[in-house]
């Protein structure tokens, strides 16, 4: 579950109703009448980002009509709702275990027109079939990646939050490198120094290698996430590779020209920072190897040789790329 | 764990199949939900999602992802562990198709496998084999426990205890939730935890429920209510107790008796035989009996308690639900409510269960805990 620091929307609930609309318009020039988007305690960055709602524990649907407020349909209890209503922009919840027919009546109660299921092969298949049958006079439709595109490029929000996650990976990763001893205590620091200044997710792991201690971690703050990896010895090699692809790193870059700048003895692989939740486990490389990298995107760059990995998070931008998930100390290296 | 242990959870499977007229299962690993998978080859999964076959008779095959190749190398329960094809599960697929392809397959998770999954199952497999859901199933096998399960249970319960101890040092005015927490954590996962459940609140009796932490900072009186489940080596185990910084008030203290006796009229009842709902009504009637049987209904509260295991809120449900318990099966019994007494309070205890009665799996005191300022 998530179990960190869940702040509410406040100042910032202007840029929620912008990205909204910006969905709405998408809505509205395909022909949907409602978009319907899943998410889980696993993977529900989508719906974070549009609402600023942490699904915590178990899953839900948010629905957005393309003329009106969104509503959010979960199996969690009423009594979460005060909560979700402080932390979160939404003002229609609504509660049942049978989620299929809580949305079939949302959708009975909404304007007609099609339906979009946003990233429908990654629905649940059962609450696909079931939310089709409770609503069988409508049309669904897939509009796959329809809240993933307009998170590539980072808004302002984002830009700031992403500062922030990156420095907790640069401050996590210190810390677990100056703990030293087991590779526990060296993730309780790492989770001491992300989670006291405020990450709302922290995914550590650290494990002895041939060529001493291997720390990764991935940590979100507020809905954005970022990523780092380090390992004790054995690293000039794979830091003068993962230089190199970071030299290449730029608006317009693809994937091959960094694996090419990183050069051949290692594995490169690049995450787009919308997809750390899931280690990019949801995006094959092969999606990605040939789209160039958006001006003002964020994205994992990260150098394998055999047991060992170096990654950091970069800001890609027309000039080249920014690290953020670098110590000052490494900054000055 | 030993291959003996492995051959025990494989029959427990397998003897479920048999009822079901299942000739396979699928175990489905999504990242929030690993609990079968798991079970059946005792590993720690970090992919997005991972698949294993447990065929009625024969070997197991795993599908998983690069991230975790190693454990299934390192736990050496299942020696056929394959590539994982998301695009269109085609490793899946070259495994069920053939001779020995399974006429009635049982997939458990069933209700969380994606469109995509499922429809490349169906599609690959045709005609010839039937999808069932397997989750219940698989629930109903994970509900007695092992002796090695039970061995990694009461030493995750020694964690939660000592989880508890780092809560308290860390208590102190001016502390904010989610330091509270983050020192928690740091506590857990320096003992070997991989994982925690942890939901929290702070303040007086207009605590209506617990939720992931705030900015909120600790003062004076504020009593703190905390479920903490940490997950130690593939298992979980949960201790819920409340602290009060400083002294207790009445309110406070009135609340714990309450809870206290709600409790352990809950652990009086609680032997192999009994149902899961002879538990909660012994708890609930505490509260009718004091005039507060309102406060046990879903408008202010979820269960009376519920199952541990691989999986930290499984079989059985302690509140309204008619499953026998069984002779070391674990549960936790949470009379957890709102009252008007000091708001919400959480106090529970996590147990074995025994022909007898029970057994504690932590040693933390049943108190309302002050802490001194």
């Amino acid at each position: 579950m998530k179990r960190g620091l869940v702040e509410a929307a406040g100042e910032d609930r202007g840029t929620y109703e912008a990205r909204l609309e910006r969905l709405r318009e998408r809505l509205r020039g395909a022909g949907v009448s409602i978009a319907l988007i899943y998410g889980d305690v696993y993977r529900s960055d989508d719906i974070a980002h549009l609402t600023n709602l942490c699904i915590y524990w178990n899953e839900g649907v948010v629905a957005v009509p393309a003329d009106g407020p969104p509503a959010f349909l979960a199996k969690l209890s009423k009594r979460v709702h005060p909560w979700m209503q402080r932390t979160s922009i939404f003002t229609d919840l609504r509660a049942s275990q049978k989620l299929p027919q809580l949305i079939g009546e949302y959708l009975a109660e909404s304007a007609p027109g099609a339906i979009a299921l946003v990233d429908r092969a990654w629905w649940p298949a059962d609450l696909a079939d079931g939310v089709a049958a409770a609503a069988p006079e409508r049309t669904f439709v897939d509009l796959p990646d329809a809240v993933r595109d307009a998170r590539i490029v980072l808004d302002e929000l984002d830009r700031s939050d992403l500062e922030r996650a990156g420095g907790l990976v640069a401050a996590g990763l210190e810390a677990a490198a100056t703990a030293g001893g087991s590779p526990e205590e060296r993730v309780a620091a790492l989770e001491l120094a992300a989670r006291g200044a405020g990450a709302r997710d922290v995914l550590a792991s650290c494990r002895e290698t041939a060529d001493g201690t291997a720390i990764e971690c991935s940590v979100q703050f507020a809905n954005v996430w970022a990523r780092g990896a380090r390992v004790e010895r054995g690293a000039a090699a794979l830091r003068d590779a993962l230089d190199a692809a970071a030299g290449a790193l730029r608006a317009g870059a693809t994937v091959a020209a960094l694996q090419a700048a990183a050069g051949a003895d290692v594995a490169t692989r690049l995450i787009s920072h919308t997809d750390l939740a899931s280690g990019g486990d949801l995006r094959p490389a092969a999606d990605a190897s040939a789209e160039p990298l958006p001006d003002g995107s964020a994205v994992v760059v990260e150098v394998r040789l055999g047991d060992r990995v170096l990654a950091d998070t970069y800001v890609v931008s027309g000039e080249g790329a920014t690290p953020i998930t670098r110590t000052p100390a490494e900054v000055a290296a | 764990m030993s291959l003996e242990e492995r051959d025990w959870r494989w029959g427990r499977a397998r003897s479920r199949m048999a009822d079901a007229g299942m000739d396979g299962l699928l175990a489905y690993a999504p990242g929030w939900r690993r609990e079968d998978l798991r079970y059946l080859a005792d590993v720690q999964l970090r992919g997005s999602f991972a698949f294993l076959y447990l065929p009625f008779e024969g070997e197991a095959t795993a599908f998983v992802l690069p991230s975790d190749r190693d454990a299934f190398a390192d736990a050496g329960w299942v020696q056929d562990v394959r590539d994982l094809e998301p695009a269109a599960l085609g490793s899946v697929l070259a495994r069920l198709r053939g001779p020995g392809q399974p006429q009635k397959l049982g997939i458990s998770h069933s209700e969380l496998i994606p469109l995509g999954f499922r429809d490349a199952l169906a599609d690959g497999l045709g005609g010839g084999t039937r999808l069932m859901g397997a989750t219940k199933l698989m629930s109903a096998a994970r509900m007695v426990k092992s002796d090695e399960e039970l061995a990694r249970m009461r030493h995750c319960g020694r964690i939660t205890d000592a989880a508890w101890e780092g809560l308290l040092a860390a208590l102190r005015p001016g502390v904010t939730e989610y330091e509270l927490v983050a020192s928690t954590e740091a506590a857990l996962k320096r003992m070997g935890a991989t994982d925690n459940f942890m939901l929290i609140a702070s303040g007086g009796d207009e605590v209506r429920g617990m939720t992931p932490p705030s900015e909120r900072r600790l003062g004076p009186g504020d009593m703190v209510r905390t479920e903490l489940t940490p997950q130690c080596n593939g298992y979980w185990t949960q201790i819920c107790r409340s602290a009060v910084l400083g002294s207790a008030n009445d309110g406070q203290r009135a609340s714990f008796e309450l809870f206290n006796e709600a409790l352990e009229a809950g652990l009086g009842v609680l032997r192999s035989g009994v149902t899961a709902h002879d538990v909660a009504r012994a708890e609930n009637d505490v509260f009718t009996a004091r005039g507060m049987g309102e406060y046990c209904s879903a408008q202010w509260t979820r269960v009376r308690g519920h199952g541990h295991g691989a999986h930290l809120d499984e079989v059985p449900i302690i509140e309204g639900e008619q499953t026998v318990l069984e002779r070391n099966s674990v549960v936790i019994v949470h009379p957890n409510t709102f009252t008007p007494l000091a708001g919400y309070h959480v106090l529970g205890d996590p147990v074995v269960v025994t022909d007898e009665g029970w057994e504690p799996l932590v040693s933390t005191p049943r108190v309302l805990f002050e802490v001194e300022i």
